[in-house]
């Protein structure tokens, strides 16, 4: 019994001891409307001391010995707040949390200053991070389903076109020889070549779009608009996030990003994309899926901040993609005006070939050359950000490389008529740019700064196209039993050397001057200087050697030897003035007018000739002038939303156009200047925060581009044969444009849960891009028209605050089967085919959030 | 067995008892006046009380901190903002003097260089202190120093009176809470190199150097309310400066800094000593307010007449 005695004495006595000792802090928490935050999370900062807010909205939580302390208060759907204890107090805290439904300020660096998106007088979309990760949207292609201005073609990386409001780049295929007039940036750096834009996105932070003309404010010119990409940057305060997904037709992806600091002044960031998918179209000429993904990637920064006024960051980035990808299938067979004999039908008939099947969408190919295209992109980056009195010197230096091998089959069957069609290459790029951007005076700010690039394109080290034994029949032009030549065209090529090295340099400037609070004129100024030197040479090779003319003159008609020189340089001023009137602090308008340019272009896919002779004079074309006008109205017309109108319209006049030839030693096309295009449209886009739980965004846009005057057009297809190889397109249709676009999306969230431990919200979103029929043929045709069609993508799970989420999503629910793009076969034959877009994919992702 | 017992429950009651309140052991020889209130007046206060038992050895007056909100706790209060006045009709107030709410910030940043150069005027003071879903953001965005605001978590009469002079509650005062009082908030800002605040006159000067608290830089606002910040309006290097500004200067005609009284408090019920407290510092109250950083009333609510018919009427 003493020892039950002493035991309970001690008891007692430690009992107060600990009461002594201990301390707690009791609280409420509640939202704005005095609702309890069930399951807000109390952590005693620096410790791992944490509470959760009961039923009630009560905590109690211990608090330290030492004060002051701080207290880290979080909920799903409000903003964090921090509470500092320097007494503690003897009343519960009462403590409010504000919501998060308040739309996020947007903050955009389009001007090369941190602003917010809804008060710069500049059409701009906005796409975060977080919403690129969570619908799947890892590259362009993906992302211009959120943002309906945005056109991206590709049938393969070399061949991309990215465009924003139809303008910017040739339609169909690309020819290396010319510049994007969409400019693509990647951290402040310019990528020069369009491969970039179908790579794999890696920690994005944010993307931002910029519509219209932007040469006053980025370094390399850009004729219609601009992808302002910003990756997440090297931190201070350790993180982690990690990311696995996993879908049918073996779709694998994985991302991780690590960042922290290297020290009191070294901060480091290293990020890691992979993709990988099987193929979703058939060959049954190899028996193996095709069009697979296989993609890798990852960046690194290294940030050095020896002050609080100065970051130095560098960054080293390289992706590399080996798909057996972009083959494209057999989508129709157009009539053309060619005899009977030179019809696909009666060629294939005559070769004993019929295709694998007539339906686009079995995807099913039957092609006889591999399919490949090996496509590496990398480089390094010093950016030296100071700031200097009320603004920021920026320097930006870049070097990167591009290095191209595809393999592709120009004619889509399995019969030998191209046998090879490889244009690998050799790209580097270098780039400086410095910049000042900030204030001048009270009531002056701006950017101004220069801006130069060097590039060195090679072929690496032919681009090759050779024909096989079923080539004759295909290029047959007449009945001449000549054709019939054994051997004659078969392993027939051409083996092209070519070389561009361009230079250019810039001066560019804006201002933005406040003439009162709420009027505002902004000026700006570009001086451009480029210069192209090109040194190109094709020679033929194989097929029969003979001394025969006649047989010559038959090989002619398919590859020539070509060979020629171009050393051209030019500069120009362009500038822009906008006017921008503020009547409210919700109300924005501004209004616009600027010119553009875009340099000479050179061709280098090839000559078309005429009578046998090579068209030399085609191998420059003029440069682009273009002049825009831009009326639009940004509006908040509450907290929680906001609505955007636009009115643009653009004329070009000597647009720089890519033309399909029915020439087999022009398969890609060449360039050629339309005399005027315009452009005009109209783009309305919102987003509104209904509450905690339901928030939704809407874009439409209407585009009309028309041919003001082409009067010498290459014939589209189903006119090839005819009187004419050329004919006035002018008041048609511009390719690539949908007359409507337009995004849909919302999400539905519940209130905050636990679930296995982690804090976070069950959600359901949702995603829609619609765009109506457009032309795919740069000159118009009957056949080559993409049918409108709408994709609706979806996910819902669980997403933690911090730590693991899951959720399922699926990419084009509704399985829509439709083309993204239509491309005659080479030579013109009549069959054309499709780049197809991806079928219904779903999947489930993890991520882990540190 | 039950001698076992016994010592049990003996030790436990002597463990609940060490652990009571501590109002069980209090006891005074003398009547007892209690004050509470607004922390930054104790001080003040105190000299008063000091004086006050110079000539009233048998009243015991006592500041307490706040413990409880509900007034009738006390016998005086000190507050330093208006009450409603629902409230107002059920206690007799003398309003005693007046402290000025100024921005200040930690002079080692560059926020507090620069704007103490540049000064704010009521748009930049809306901008730095306050959530505003309609500021103007793109002024917003030419503030390029960083700045860490300072508020009171709980309800404070500074903070409050400071938000609605802009127009504004204090819930919306963005920034870091701190619980504690509004001398913590001084303690915070002298803790962060880029700590911003706002602070009453009474906490901002040294009491010996009658300049601002080493650390802190008071930043000029635009006084005369022109849209600019001028040299008439930097009048901040001491503490009799500012007084014989403020003080010499009509209210109306003051802009951008908050005036607000100290008043102490009795309910209708209070007792014969609480009542001469008061009666005490109406008469005496004054001499040392400038001292202490506070402004001399307006004569206008002095209300010594009401608050001597109120005394009258309870004697």
């Amino acid at each position: 019994m003493k020892k039950i005695l002493q035991f309970i004495f001690v008891l007692i006595l430690f009992s107060d001891v600990v009461l002594a000792q201990q301390r707690f802090i009791k609280g409420v928490i509640r939202d704005v409307d005095d609702a309890a935050l069930v399951g807000a999370t109390v952590v005693i900062k620096g410790t791992s001391i944490h509470a959760i807010v009961d039923l009630n909205g009560k905590f109690s939580i211990e608090a330290p010995q030492q004060l002051p302390f701080t207290l880290q208060i979080s909920s799903v759907g409000h903003k964090a707040q921090e509470i500092q204890i320097y007494e503690l107090p003897e009343e519960p805290l009462d403590i409010k949390l504000a919501s998060d439904n308040v739309l996020s300020e947007v903050v955009v660096t389009a001007r090369r200053r941190e602003e917010s998106a809804q008060n710069i007088p500049t059409p701009i979309t906005v796409v975060g991070g977080p919403m690129i990760d969570d619908a799947g949207a890892f590259n362009v292609n993906r992302v211009k389903e959120l943002i309906p201005s945005v056109q991206l073609y590709s049938s393969n990386p070399r061949n991309t076109t990215l465009n924003i409001r139809g303008l910017g780049s040739t339609f169909g295929l690309t020819n290396d020889g010319i510049d994007p007039g969409v400019g693509f940036y990647v951290d402040g750096i310019y990528y020069a070549r369009p491969a970039a834009t179908t790579l794999d996105f890696i920690d994005i932070e944010q993307i931002e779009v910029l519509r219209g003309p932007q040469g006053t404010l980025f370094g390399k010119n850009t004729t219609a608009g601009a992808f302002n990409i910003k990756t997440r940057t090297a931190s201070f305060t350790p993180g982690a996030n990690f990311e696995v997904s996993y879908g049918n037709h073996g779709f694998i992806q994985a991302k991780a990003s690590v960042t922290g600091p290297l020290g009191k002044k070294f901060a480091a960031r290293l990020s890691f994309s992979g993709t990988q998918r099987d193929g979703v179209l058939y060959n049954v000429s190899t028996q193996k899926p095709v069009n697979d993904l296989n993609n890798l990637g990852w960046r690194g920064q290294l940030l050095f901040k020896p002050s609080q006024n100065v970051n130095i960051t560098l960054i080293g980035d390289a992706s590399r993609q080996r798909p057996d990808g972009y083959a494209q299938v057999v989508a129709g067979v157009v009539p053309t005006q060619r005899a009977d004999y030179r019809q696909f039908e009666q060629i294939i008939a005559d070769l004993n070939y019929d295709l694998p099947s007539r339906n686009p969408f079995d995807r099913v190919i039957d092609h006889n050359t591999t399919w490949r295209s090996g496509n590496d992109l990398g480089g390094i980056a010093l950016h030296v950000d100071a700031k200097i009195a009320t603004g920021t010197l920026t320097s930006s230096t870049a070097w990167r490389y591009w290095n191209w091998d595809p393999s592709n089959d120009r004619d889509f069957t399995a019969l030998p008529v191209l046998a090879l069609s490889q244009a690998t290459s050799k790209h580097e790029q270098w780039t400086q740019e410095i910049r000042y951007a900030g204030d001048f005076s009270s009531r002056l700010s701006g950017v101004v700064g220069v801006f130069i690039i060097g590039q060195d394109l090679k072929t690496d080290p032919f681009h090759i196209e050779e024909s096989g034994s079923a080539q004759w029949r295909f290029s047959q032009s007449t009945t001449s039993p000549l054709w019939e030549t054994p051997g004659l065209f078969d392993g027939y090529g051409i083996r092209t050397k070519s070389r561009l090295q361009t230079f250019g340099a810039a001066v560019f400037g804006q201002l933005d001057w406040e003439i009162t609070d709420k009027l505002h004129l902004l000026p700006g100024i570009r001086y451009n200087y480029d210069k192209k030197e090109v040194d190109f040479d094709r020679q033929t090779y194989g097929g029969l050697e003979t001394d025969d003319p006649e047989l010559l003159a038959l090989k002619r008609l398919v590859y020539t030897d070509q060979a020629f020189t171009a050393d051209v340089d030019d500069t120009n001023f362009s500038g822009q003035l906008t006017l921008s009137y503020r009547p409210t602090k919700i109300v924005n308008t501004f209004i616009t007018y600027s010119t553009s340019y875009k340099p000479v272009g050179i061709n280098l896919g090839g000559l078309p000739t005429a009578s046998g002779e090579v068209l030399i004079d085609l191998a420059q074309i003029k440069p682009e002038s273009v002049t825009h006008f831009e009326f639009g109205v940004k509006t908040s017309p509450s907290h929680n939303s906001t609505v955007n109108l636009t009115f643009h319209h653009t004329n070009v006049e000597d647009f720089q156009t890519q033309v399909q030839t029915a020439e087999v030693g022009v398969n890609r096309g060449y360039l050629a200047n339309a005399e005027e295009v315009r452009v005009l449209g109209v783009e309305l886009d919102g987003s509104m925060r209904i509450n905690d739980f339901f928030s939704f965004y809407g874009a439409v846009a209407y585009t009309d581009g028309e041919y003001v005057s082409f009067t010498n057009a290459p014939v589209p297809l189903e006119e090839t044969g005819g009187p004419s190889a050329f004919k006035d397109i002018s008041g048609s249709d511009l390719p690539g444009i949908s007359e409507w676009a337009a995004s849909l999306g919302a999400e539905l969230s519940s209130v905050s849960k636990k679930v296995i431990g982690q804090e976070g919200k069950y959600f359901f979103a949702f995603d829609t891009y619609y765009r109506s029929s457009f032309s795919s043929s740069p000159s118009p045709s009957n056949y080559l028209n993409v049918d409108g069609y709408a994709v609706v993508n979806a996910r819902a799970g669980f997403r933690a605050t911090e730590g693991l989420s899951l959720f399922v999503w699926g990419r084009n629910l509704f399985d829509e089967d439709y083309f993204e793009q239509l491309l005659p076969a080479a030579g013109n034959a009549g069959h054309y085919a499709a780049v197809m877009g991806d079928p219904r994919t779903y999947g489930v992702t993890l991520r882990y959030t540190y | 067995m039950k001698l076992q017992l016994l010592i049990i429950l003996f030790l436990i009651s002597i463990s609940l008892y060490a652990q009571s309140d501590v109002d069980a052991s209090r006891s005074y020889k003398n009547p007892v006046v209690i004050v509470t209130g607004a922390r930054f007046s104790y001080k003040l206060v105190q000299k008063w009380i000091d004086d006050f038992n110079k000539v009233n050895p048998n009243i015991q007056v006592i500041i307490e901190s706040r413990g409880s909100s509900d007034p009738s706790q006390y016998d005086v209060l000190a507050e330093v903002y208006e009450h409603d006045p629902s409230i107002k009709e059920t206690r007799e107030f003398v309003y005693v003097g007046r402290y000025a709410i100024l921005p200040v910030a930690n002079d080692r940043s560059e926020f507090s260089r620069t704007y103490k150069k540049k000064g704010l005027t009521t748009e930049l003071i809306k901008l730095i202190y306050f959530n505003d879903v309609f500021a103007d953001q793109e002024k917003a965005a030419k503030i390029k120093h960083a700045y860490t605001c300072y508020t009171r978590l709980q309800k404070a009469g500074v903070a409050r009176v400071f938000a609605k002079y802009f127009g504004f509650d204090q819930k919306d005062i963005k920034g870091n809470a701190i619980a504690g009082s509004d001398e913590h908030l001084l303690k915070a800002i002298l803790r962060d190199s880029v700590g911003i605040s706002y602070l009453p006159t009474p906490l901002i000067f040294d009491p010996l150097t009658k300049r601002p608290v080493r650390g802190l830089s008071i930043l000029p606002v635009d006084v005369d309310g022109n849209g600019k910040v001028n040299d008439e309006d930097r009048f901040y290097s001491d503490l009799p400066a500012i007084i014989q500004k403020l003080e010499s200067t009509n209210p109306k005609d003051i802009a951008n800094v908050p005036i607000e009284y100290l008043h102490l408090s009795v309910d209708r019920e209070a007792s014969p000593e609480a009542i001469a407290f008061l009666k005490w510092v109406i008469e005496h109250g004054h001499e040392d307010l400038n001292d202490f950083g506070y402004l001399k009333p307006e004569t206008s609510r002095l209300q010594r007449d009401r608050f001597e018919e109120f005394a009258r009427g309870v004697n």
